[in-house]
């Protein structure tokens, strides 16, 4: 690698990946993100906790345009998202997201639910309808073997045939996870991952994504779960009233807090 | 399942038996005339010598002389013989075996008496000792109403083979029906997926704009009406060459794709929110997520109301006779109108339709029974 690109490839490890710029979201009279201004870097893991209706799903949400700003600038993949002529939808490939409520396709199968869209999407690039067939039935045979890795990996390869409706929610999540990084994203955003679990699925769900994190995914993670906040992340943003009031390695967040809210809310959290 | 097919072979059970305890009560005296004589105006009804109408309500057979009438009348041909006074007085003389019943009938002023000639031992009028009770008696084994619309009904649906007619009527009436819900389907997702498109710019809103005319005319003006332009006035306006039936199955699925859109939006928005954001979230477009995600989870949930849709749909295909089609409906008009009866022919026109219906109610409960398996069992 020549100086140049050596000079080049740093400047990109250096960029944020994702830079929040002035981000605002108002709902009618309602302001429920005011001016936010942050960044993720590249293998950064940020949590993001914060009491109900803080605004901390909203922001997890402009991240990919899930919902659209109604200011400021989301700036990824060196264009500004938030901006409505940009294609989201190319920047959507590059940014995972696992729901709350897990939202598998309730009218496809496990498998099919992990290669739709990467089959979908690499097809549409081959040329679509008028791809060559042999390129289609190359790009499902890789597929198919990706998302039968993914699924050995959680252990679920034997529900590869199966309709979600029959599983678990615990194994729901894992399958949702492994369908988001079936597109290979640079990012993945977790809102509440574990909100709607039974306990006894908590831990499996949160097994996996301590693994990507090791592995070294860049992820923003909307959590209750402060033991797992402590444990992977490497930023903690706490929201409150639409504002990042907090942003600190969890060492300090959680040992010095530096707002009354803040220690108002983790008195009460952590108490349990 | 079980509730339709039951329900349905007790209606068909119970009409037949209905069907057969009345022709228990079919009956037939045929009587017979002279040519050109006074009985013949009788027993033919014939108003304006004053007679009542007997019109239809025997068997009759025509004789020029009386000779021919009393051998059909011993022979059994004919149970019952109708001539004048005289016309019987010469026929008694010359054939033993018959007799005359006790009272003759009375005619207007000017013709002679009726005399009734039966077979010798033919005991239907002897209890009869006047005329009133002759003119009773003689009333008593004309045809029930029922037994001469059904003769009528038979003689045009199965001797003249009314039934071809029937069939292809029916035929007519499926097609517009089918091909009608068809088009509808696809009209009334296309409105719903552009009133869904959000309205950032100013095509989608006047697409929706356009769609909500389209609807308002469809559900604001009755389906004869929309016919009746349809084929008077936009198809000469449009200067094209097409069959009355493809006018009718069009406009029925316009009609229907109006109805369908509500359907279908309703369908749509039903499906959970968070199916579309986790497709649009794994990088998928907007009609993609929605073809294949959304789409056939909303079809799912309103596949009752579709099929309701179509049963409508089939009972309103009865009207296209406005514009000459001959469907079911107006198959047995012409049915009816072949011999003036009309009871049979509309009872059975209300049957046919009612065993359509319970047969597109069974199908489907049978595809809902079997989307649900696929999505359970598994």
């Amino acid at each position: 690698m020549n100086a140049e690109n050596k000079i080049n490839a740093q400047a990109e490890q250096d960029t944020p990946l994702i830079q929040v710029i002035g981000l605002s979201k108002r709902f009618g009279n309602l302001t429920v993100l005011d001016d936010i201004h942050t960044e993720i870097r590249r293998g950064e893991k940020v949590a993001v906790i914060g009491p109900s209706g803080s605004g901390k799903s909203t922001f997890l949400r402009c991240l990919n345009c899930m919902e659209d700003p109604t200011g400021g600038e989301i700036i990824f993949g060196g264009e500004n998202i938030a901006d409505m002529k940009v294609d989201i939808n190319k920047h959507r490939e590059n940014i995972g997201m696992v729901f709350q409520q897990f939202n598998l396709f309730n009218n496809k199968t496990v498998l099919q639910n992990i290669m739709l869209a990467p089959v979908h999407i690499r097809t549409k690039k081959a040329g679509g309808l008028f791809a060559k067939s042999e390129i289609k039935k190359q790009i499902k045979k890789e597929e198919y073997e990706r998302a039968m890795t993914l699924l050995r990996r959680i252990g679920l390869e034997e529900k590869a045939n199966v309709y979600p409706a029959t599983l678990s929610g615990g194994q729901k999540q894992r399958i949702a996870i492994i369908r988001a990084l079936a597109m290979n994203p640079q990012v993945m955003l977790f809102d509440e991952p574990t909100s709607a679990l039974d306990p006894e699925m908590v831990g499996e769900v949160l097994d996996l994504i301590k693994e990507l994190a090791h592995e070294g995914m860049t992820m923003v993670i909307v959590t209750h779960e402060m033991g797992f906040a402590r444990e992977v992340a490497d930023r903690i943003l706490f929201v409150d009233g639409g504002k990042i009031t907090e942003d600190a390695p969890p060492a300090e967040f959680f040992a010095n807090p530096k707002n009354e809210r803040t220690r108002e809310f983790l008195g009460k959290v952590l108490a349990q | 399942m079980k509730k339709i097919i039951s329900l349905s072979l007790l209606v068909i059970t119970l009409l037949t038996c209905v069907l057969g305890l009345s022709s228990c009560g079919f009956q037939s005296h045929p009587v017979g005339y002279l040519k050109d004589s006074t009985g013949k105006a009788y027993i033919t009804g014939d108003s304006t010598l004053g007679f009542d109408g007997y019109r239809g309500k025997f068997d009759t057979q025509q004789f020029t002389d009386g000779d021919s009438a009393a051998d059909a009348l011993l022979d059994g041909k004919i149970e019952f013989l109708l001539v004048d006074r005289s016309v019987a007085i010469a026929v008694l003389s010359e054939h033993a075996p018959l007799k005359a019943v006790s009272k003759p009938l009375a005619s207007p002023a000017g013709l002679e008496e009726l005399v009734i000639l039966t077979k010798a031992d033919n005991t239907v009028f002897d209890a009869c000792t006047t005329e009133d009770a002759v003119k009773e008696t003689f009333d008593g084994l004309k045809k029930s109403d029922f037994q001469i619309e059904w003769e009528l009904f038979y003689d045009k649906f199965i001797t003249h083979k009314g039934y071809e007619e029937v069939l292809t009527g029916l035929q007519t009436t499926m097609i517009i029906a089918i091909v009608g819900l068809l088009i509808g389907i696809l009209i009334g997702t296309v409105i719903a997926l552009i009133k869904m498109i959000p309205k950032y710019h100013v095509a989608p809103r006047i697409l929706s704009a356009i769609c909500d005319v389209y609807v308002g005319f469809f559900r604001g003006t009755p389906m004869v009406v929309q016919l009746l332009i349809g084929w008077f006035i936009l198809l000469p306006a449009l200067d094209l060459q097409v069959e009355n039936i493809v006018v009718a199955a069009a406009v029925f699925g316009m009609n229907s794709g109006a109805y369908v859109s509500e359907i279908m939006r309703s369908g749509i928005q039903a499906v959970d929110v968070g199916q579309l954001e986790a497709a649009r979230a794994v990088g998928l477009g907007y009609w993609t997520s929605m073809m294949k995600i959304v789409i056939p989870q909303g079809i799912k949930n309103i596949l009752p109301t579709l099929g309701n849709e179509f049963i409508i749909l089939v009972k309103d295909t009865s009207i296209v006779s406005f514009i000459a089609v001959v469907d079911v409906t107006k198959a047995f008009r012409q049915i009816g109108d072949a011999n003036y009866s009309y009871t049979i022919p509309y009872l059975m026109l209300a049957l046919v339709y009612l065993v359509i219906v319970m047969i597109i109610t069974y199908l489907v409960k049978l595809m809902e029974r079997r989307l649900a398996k696929s999505e359970r069992r598994k």
